[in-house]
């Protein structure tokens, strides 16, 4: 594996309002090597979408605003790039496929048109020839071609995210941002879209981030994996390093969360209280309130940098921190 | 489609008897006597009562009320005028036209000014444009009708000379009462646009264009301004029947010889087949043009389509609520 | 008394304004003014020429000058008809026009009431009841036909079985021709008024073969190529316009049409109207409410005319079945004390008009004034102790019916009478119900006009026991007489020796004053809004506009 694709680093995102200020993305630093897959985790809240629309260059205008950091795609940092140019990279560079797909697409437009559309604006071509290509992608996720010409609501929950698939796919991208691709969809399908997106990823060698809470998709789908808490990336590594290794206290919680068949267990084990509000973060570490593992340091200690155990598995916790511990 | 057309079209059989009722009704109680007002106070009482029993005010309401009703069902005949003699329906369909040219005009100069300044106040919200674009159009919505038409009257026509200040013997005749029933739908068009373009605007599939590269004029005009719209289109039914509403002043006060004055005329003439049949003919109009803006959503919206194919909305409450 | 004035001032104040502001029902259509027809007809007080000021007009020697220009009147409401003596039908804006294109036997100057020749060159009583016309033989009909006495007995004739309960034909036996330029109608009244009545425009001549080709008495009456007068008839597009064109055939060659057209157009809103002159689409906004019409007095840019047209308005007081206290003279002496007649005079004519000082109008050939101002004076302490007198010391309440138009005058006197203790109801049903409640009697006080100018058989007619205890009906009125004063009003409508007719119609006011059967109220004003550069405004009768005297 060679260069990285994507390099982000010291990620500050706030949201403000008039109200209050929102630290969303708290100095996050990763990058992607080209081909791979990064699974995103975390829960709700966590920060993981609000790093793929600042990659994105989409955070909501007004609100949204990236305080400090960069985000690099082949070399050129993104954030200095003007909106005229970043819409040359959305679509083209960049796809993003979003959580819902049933109102990911616009009801009154055919799905052809919605994929001829992104085709249209980054590639030289004429409607007729973007309508083909449209219809090429179509039966690239397994949709009948003759069906460009039905509106969305004539589509299934699961044929729909293939649409926006295709759509995403549509320019071939270097870099495709998956959020939540799946959640929404029924279980059985969900194994289907996953199983088209790797084929996918793997027939055109494009890099992904992976946007997910399930643990069992990075599993079975990533190469690298980040574990995100409260706007903090608190874990880091490969797939391996997280699944057989993790480190960090939140990330064995999220493993005892998951349902597993080996283990004969009365009920499922729930990471214990809320998300942290990251409108008010505790002192010190921020999962300090909810860990299992807690040390006298935690509140009182400035918040844990990050730790790397080696091969680049990377921890944000205290306790490897021996010298804290011992002060 | 054709069903549905067909079903729309027999909604109008318990409209129009409710609408003749109820007017009906009101004119057996409103004091003053039809024969006395056509023979005029020179007129003997045994004329007055031969032409009562002529127009058949002697029957009693019910039956009146059939004849009434039979005779528009099987000769479309809407009775004469007390006034001039002349068949309703003769009198009024000129009329019709001229106000159908009003209206359509009117509503088309409310809906585009309206639907521009929504999608301003939309695109700039909680700027000082978005203010001033509330302000003024709560102005033309809060000032009566009249009185934007008389101050219209006094700046186009009587210091400007612009246009004819009354009459519609040119074609400058017609635009001060579009521009005035226009105007004062401007606010309702601007409000529907704007809270329909935010929402919209708000949509995950416009999110999906803005990552597709899109730019925001395109998605606005594009992606958001079509959804935006069908809230609009729904109202412009109800903006035609208050377009024709505010027809009935304007039309007074411009001298146009519309509907709208006829009635007005009608009423204070005591001239009840015109105000009967001018109000039924009106319901009538109401009526087809709702159903025709209903069929017309199918244009803009596909989603309707099916729904309306189908023949019924069993099948798509599911799938719209899943949308 | 000061005080007075002032409330008087503030109320007339007031008043104009929220006529000003209902000025568009007021103006609306009709009504406002069929109710006017109704009163004057049901009155039977229809009178002619007016008092204008303004007398020139197209026979001015100084303008006999035929234009290209066109004509535009803006009238409030739309005829239903043009030629109405066909219909039984009089309406205000079918007189105005018919009366440009219609052209009748005599014509009234309207400075002197003099009659003048006009279709006829000569007339002569032959006995009380028969008038002798001699006629034009120069005169072209609208269809190329010469004009002959054959066409005025087919008109007579239609006026009698078309339009017999109207004044147009109840008054008329028929019409026969002696020779072909020589006619005889026959009268059912000793009336030498009937002659200046000719001159109305309910009398217009017209010939049998050009109605039956204009669609006969029926389609006549919508497409009227009929008659010989300066203007004849062009188009009638329904509720937008009527247009007339001049009459190139015209007999007084002099004084043909000034106009190439006159058009007239129907806007109910009176500000509209006025407004359409303004801007100089119009030339004449007719029937402007007073009120309104004032605000424009001083105008620069249009010129507003006040005109009287011989009606003076009174208030009756109830003497009739339903009557209450008013049927008491001590009561009904106690109220005309108790009002402020230069107050109501102010109102009803936004400060144009004067109270009257007789029962008939100045403009009549009859006027003699009978009250002194003295008398018409407020004297408060003398009506409560007449009021007392008739046992109404802790005061009364009485009711006035009267349409909306009427409310500002009435809310004079309902501060005027308050103040000697007596609560006024006003009253404002709708058009319908007021004529009934009018008819019936249901009222203690109501104001109604009476005009006055041509001595017609149907003049003083609240004053008539036929109306009063006979078949026919008035609308207002005391409904009650005595057999002098019907006698007397009689005589002033058969009275043959017009020297002797001021000093008759001085003994009719006399008995009225005496028994105070009402109290004279003002001369109606009507008013209306005309371009700058228009000059000849003249009116007909019952304050018709002349649009024939009209040039610029």
């Amino acid at each position: 594996m060679s260069e990285n694709i994507l390099s982000v680093k010291n990620l500050v995102i706030h949201y403000e309002t008039d109200e209050e200020v929102v630290e969303a993305v708290n100095n996050i630093s990763f990058d992607l090597k080209k081909g791979e897959i990064l699974g995103l985790v975390g829960e709700t809240g966590a920060g993981k979408t609000t790093t793929a629309l600042g990659i994105m260059g989409l955070l909501p205008t007004r609100v949204g605003h990236v305080i400090q950091g960069s985000i690099e795609l082949d070399g050129e940092n993104l954030l200095e790039k003007s909106p005229r140019e970043m819409r040359k990279v959305r679509g083209k560079k960049i796809s993003m496929i979003f959580q819902d797909p049933m109102t990911a697409l616009n009801p009154v437009k055919t799905v052809g048109d919605q994929i001829a559309e992104v085709v249209l604006l980054h590639e030289r071509c004429s409607r007729a020839e973007a309508m083909i290509r449209a219809q090429k992608m179509l039966a690239m996720v397994g949709i009948v071609p003759e069906r460009y010409k039905d509106y969305p609501h004539q589509f299934s929950g699961g044929m729909k995210q293939r649409i926006v698939i295709a759509i995403a796919l549509a320019c071939e991208p270097e870099l495709l941002i998956a959020d939540e691709p799946t959640t929404a969809l029924d279980v059985t399908i969900q194994a289907q879209i996953l199983d088209m997106m790797r084929k996918l990823q793997k027939e055109h060698n494009t890099s992904m981030i992976l946007i997910t809470h399930d643990l069992g998709v990075v599993a079975e789908m990533c190469d690298h994996c980040a574990v995100m808490y409260a706007g903090e990336l608190v874990e880091y590594g490969t797939v391996e390093d997280i699944f057989d290794n993790p480190q960090h206290p939140y990330t064995v919680a999220l493993y005892k969360s998951i349902p597993s068949l080996d283990k004969d267990v009365d009920r499922l084990h729930v990471v214990p209280g809320m998300v942290t509000d990251p409108s008010n973060l505790p002192s010190g570490c921020s999962f300090s309130d909810r860990c299992d593992k807690k040390g006298d340091m935690c509140n009182k200690h400035e918040a844990p940098g990050i730790v790397d155990l080696g091969n680049g598995h990377l921890v944000k916790c205290l306790k490897y921190k021996p010298e804290v511990e011992e002060k | 489609m054709l069903k549905y057309i067909l079903k729309r079209i027999l909604y109008l059989i318990p409209i129009l008897i409710g609408v003749s009722a109820i007017i009906f009704a009101l004119k057996t109680v409103t004091p003053g006597d039809p024969a006395r007002q056509i023979l005029g106070n020179d007129a003997t009482e045994e004329q007055v009562q031969e032409k009562r029993d002529e127009l058949g005010l002697n029957d009693p309401v019910l039956v009146q009320y059939v004849n009434y009703v039979g005779g528009i069902v099987t000769r479309g005949d809407f009775g004469d005028s007390y006034r001039t003699g002349e068949p309703i329906l003769t009198e009024i369909l000129p009329r019709l036209l001229t106000s159908a040219k009003i209206t359509l005009g009117a509503v088309m100069i409310g809906a585009i000014i309206g639907v521009l300044l929504g999608i301003i106040s939309a695109l700039k919200k909680y700027t000082w444009i978005d203010s001033v674009v509330l302000v003024i159009s709560m102005f033309f919505q809060s000032v009566p009708e009249f009185v934007v038409a008389l101050v219209l009257i006094m700046i186009l026509a009587v210091k400007l000379h612009l246009l004819p200040a009354t009459g519609i013997t040119t074609w400058q005749g017609y635009i001060m009462p579009m521009l005035c029933i226009g105007l004062s739908a401007v606010a309702g068009y601007t409000r529907i646009t704007r809270s329909s373009m935010l929402e919209v605007l708000g949509e995950d599939y416009i999110r999906t264009a803005r990552a597709k590269g899109q730019s925001e004029k395109n998605i606005t005009y594009h992606h958001a301004l079509r959804n935006a719209m069908i809230p609009v289109a729904q109202s412009l039914g109800s903006n035609i029947g208050n377009a024709i509403g505010g027809g009935m002043v304007l039309e007074t006060v411009f001298g146009v010889p519309g509907v709208g004055k006829y009635i007005v005329d009608a009423i204070t003439q005591r001239n009840y087949p015109g105000v009967l049949g001018g109000a039924l003919i009106i319901a009538i109009i109401l009526t087809l043009i709702n159903m025709i803006v209903d069929i017309s959503f199918v244009l803009i919206d596909p989603r309707l389509k099916t729904t309306i194919i189908s023949g019924g909305a069993k099948k798509m409450p599911k799938k719209m609520k899943a949308a | 008394m000061k005080l007075k004035k002032m409330t008087a001032l503030l109320l007339s104040g007031m008043m104009a304004f929220s006529l000003a502001a209902c000025g568009g029902t007021d103006a609306n259509g009709n009504s406002g003014t069929e109710v006017k027809t109704e009163t004057t007809a049901e009155t039977e007080a229809e009178t002619t020429e007016t008092q204008t000021g303004t007398l020139s007009a197209n026979s001015d020697p100084a303008n006999t000058k035929v234009t290209d220009e066109t004509l535009r009147i803006g009238l409030s409401s739309e005829p239903s008809t043009l030629w109405g003596a066909a219909g039984g039908k009089t309406e205000n804006e079918e007189q105005i026009i018919n009366a440009a294109f219609l052209d009748r036997l005599v014509d009234v100057d309207p400075a002197t009431n003099e009659v003048k020749p006009n279709l006829a060159t000569k007339w002569e009583w032959i006995d009380d009841t028969h008038c002798k016309f001699t006629l034009r033989d120069d005169v072209t009909m609208t269809d190329g036909t010469p004009f002959v006495a054959d066409d005025v007995v087919y008109s007579v004739n239609t006026w009698v079985t078309k339009a017999a309960n109207s004044d147009t034909g109840r008054f008329i036996v028929g019409a026969t021709a002696d020779d072909e330029h020589t006619v005889t109608i026959e009268y059912n009244v000793v009336a030498p008024g009937m002659l200046a009545m000719m001159a109305w425009a309910n009398f217009g001549i017209v010939s049998e073969d050009e109605v039956n080709a204009a669609g006969g008495l029926e389609g006549v009456q919508k497409n009227p190529l009929i008659g010989s007068g300066k203007y004849k008839f062009k188009e009638w597009k329904s509720g937008q316009s009527i247009t007339l064109e001049r009459n190139d055939n015209y007999w007084n060659k002099d004084y043909k049409g000034y106009f190439k057209e006159i058009v007239f157009t129907f806007t109910g809103d009176a500000a509209a109207r006025e407004m359409a002159v303004e801007s100089g689409d119009s030339d004449v906004a007719y029937e402007m409410p007073v009120s309104q019409a004032a605000t424009f007095a001083e105008s620069e840019a249009v010129s507003t005319v006040f005109y009287s047209f011989g009606q003076v308005s009174h208030l009756w007081y109830n003497m009739g079945e339903k009557a209450g206290a008013t049927k008491d003279l001590k009561v009904r002496q106690a109220i005309d004390k108790a009002l402020d007649f230069d107050a109501i005079a102010q109102v009803a004519t936004a400060g144009f008009g004067q109270a009257a000082l007789a029962y008939m109008d100045p403009s009549c050939s009859y006027y003699t004034e009978n009250y002194t101002k003295e008398e018409r004076a407020v004297d408060i302490d003398g009506a409560k102790a007449l009021l007392k007198e008739a046992g109404y010391a802790d005061g009364l309440e009485l009711n006035a019916i009267c349409l909306q138009d009427g409310v500002p005058v009435f809310t004079v006197i309902q501060a005027n009478l308050a103040e000697v203790g007596i609560k006024l109801n006003i009253n404002t049903p709708d058009t319908a119900q007021f004529v009934g409640g009018a008819f019936g009697g249901d009222y203690d006080l109501i104001m109604v006009g009476d005009n006055l100018v041509t001595r017609t058989p149907a003049i003083v007619p609240f004053l008539r026991k036929i109306n009063v205890n006979g078949p026919g009906k008035v609308i207002g009125g005391p409904k009650y007489t005595t057999d002098e004063i019907d006698a007397a009003i009689a005589t002033l409508i058969s009275e043959s020796d017009e020297s002797k007719l001021a000093e008759q119609a001085n003994k009719i006011d006399t008995m009225i004053k005496e028994q105070t059967l009402c109290s004279n109220g003002y001369s109606e004003l009507k008013a209306s809004i005309l371009a700058k550069d228009l000059k000849g405004f003249g009116s007909r009768e019952r304050g018709y506009i002349n649009v024939t005297t009209l040039y610029k």
